[in-house]
């Protein structure tokens, strides 16, 4: 004769059901408000606003660095720290590449990253970026000029540009000015960590809200509550289906 | 069940390699759009009025002060980028006669949205105009998931067909 399954106490599901929520109710309040406000980062404008509080960036390993290094031309430092290329400390762009140096010609600022050349006014404004060069002469090494032109160093060889930056013609290595690696002055490093850049406020929401923001800790702590939100959905459903059937 | 697991992290990590990279040099998509015979490149500059229009159709100021292009008789190649999300896609477009001949994406540097590469996306754009009104002249799905890449390759092939109509007249082509 088949044993009859036993039921569950309605006692030991409104024990756990009660419990459960009490014990999740923080993290789940956390993760609502999160939620709600990561659907809506680019209406309230989080993705374009960066963090500049210490304790946050910290968090994320970004330190102010004891020496950034940078290319000076004239009176202007360009440098690249956290994926970001800076002039002075105006972002112009982002560039997951190294910058390699930075040089004047009779037109025009050139900065080179390892796999582009960009043009820029005087101001650190793009005029273009080139990357042209990439396939056919390799990584880029270094930046130059020769009479004025542009001459880049890379895994092939020397290359001198023309005044367009259109054609580009092997070259003997002497007589080039290259550009030279300097570090740039503590008070403009200061300040480009001060304006931040590199953390939106959106990444930090999609930190908290995943619980990476406390590395593997958090995730197991949102993994959990999950799990615990889950059984008190199914908790929760099965006392409502136990009452109505009385 | 693990058998399962296994196959599923084996398919997102195919999914994710495929993601990034740069899937034709620029050097390379000229070469066989113009045959190896690659035209020297002229300049149009985002100033005046092309500046206005540009930012119209890009719905922000274009990212650099001029954009190169490559022509031989009523054809021109553009290599242009724009943001999807957070980082440049890349793209090579070719216009003949006004009408847009290939759309490729060339680099993709962003973490999602790279179907924005495959043929069956790409291939939407073949044979699109400007309309009068100066809008693109097809309609072009988009892929659920993958949103702003299209949009940003939709922005591209509407601008480079206004930029072909611009350089199509002070060429005299």
């Amino acid at each position: 004769m088949a044993t009859k399954p036993k039921k569950i106490p309605m006692r030991f599901l409104l024990w756990w059901h009660r419990h459960i929520g009490l014990t999740v109710a923080i993290v789940a309040i956390h993760l609502s408000i999160t939620g709600i406000l990561l659907n809506h980062t680019s209406d309230i404008g989080l993705d374009k606003a960066y963090i500049n509080i210490s304790t946050v960036l910290n968090l994320y390993d970004i330190k102010l660095p004891e020496q950034l290094p940078g290319y000076k031309i004239e009176n202007n430092w360009l440098s690249h720290w956290n994926d970001v290329i800076y002039f002075n400390d105006q972002v112009i762009a982002n560039s997951m590449q190294p910058l390699r140096g930075a040089v004047i010609t009779a037109h025009f600022y050139a900065l080179a990253t390892s796999e582009e050349i960009w043009l820029l006014t005087i101001d650190g404004e793009i005029i273009e970026k080139l990357s042209a060069p990439g396939e056919k002469l390799g990584d880029i090494i270094s930046i130059g000029t020769q009479d004025n032109n542009v001459t880049i160093n890379t895994e092939q060889g020397v290359f001198k540009a023309d005044n367009d930056l259109i054609a580009w013609q092997p070259v003997e290595a002497d007589s080039i000015n290259w550009s030279k690696q300097a570090y740039v002055p503590k008070e403009l490093t200061e300040l480009l960590f001060a304006e931040g850049h590199s953390i939106s406020w959106e990444r930090l929401l999609l930190d908290l809200h995943s619980g990476r923001i406390a590395t593997r800790a958090g995730t197991l702590l949102v993994d959990l509550a999950g799990v615990a939100l889950l059984l008190l959905a199914i908790t929760g459903f099965t006392i409502w289906f136990k009452r109505r059937k009385k | 069940m693990f058998k399962y697991i296994f196959v599923l992290i084996l398919l997102s990590s195919t999914s994710v390699l495929q993601a990034r990279g740069v899937y034709q040099h620029p050097d390379a998509f000229l070469d066989d759009v113009f045959n190896g015979e690659v035209p020297k490149p002229k300049f149009v500059w985002f100033t005046g009025e092309t500046g206005k229009k540009a930012t119209s159709i890009l719905k922000h100021k274009p990212a650099s002060l001029r954009t190169r292009y490559w022509s031989k008789g009523k054809r021109s190649a553009w290599i242009l980028e724009e943001i999807g999300k957070e980082k440049f896609i890349t793209t090579g477009i070719v216009i003949n006669d006004n009408q847009i001949e290939k759309v490729k994406v060339l680099i993709f540097r962003e973490s999602r949205g790279w179907e924005i590469k495959r043929n069956e996306f790409t291939q939407q754009f073949t044979n699109a105009t400007l309309t009068s009104e100066g809008n693109l002249s097809k309609r072009i799905d988009g892929i659920s998931g993958a949103t702003l890449s299209v949009k940003a390759v939709t922005r591209l092939s509407h601008l480079a067909l206004y930029l072909h109509s611009i350089v199509v007249k002070s060429d005299g082509n």
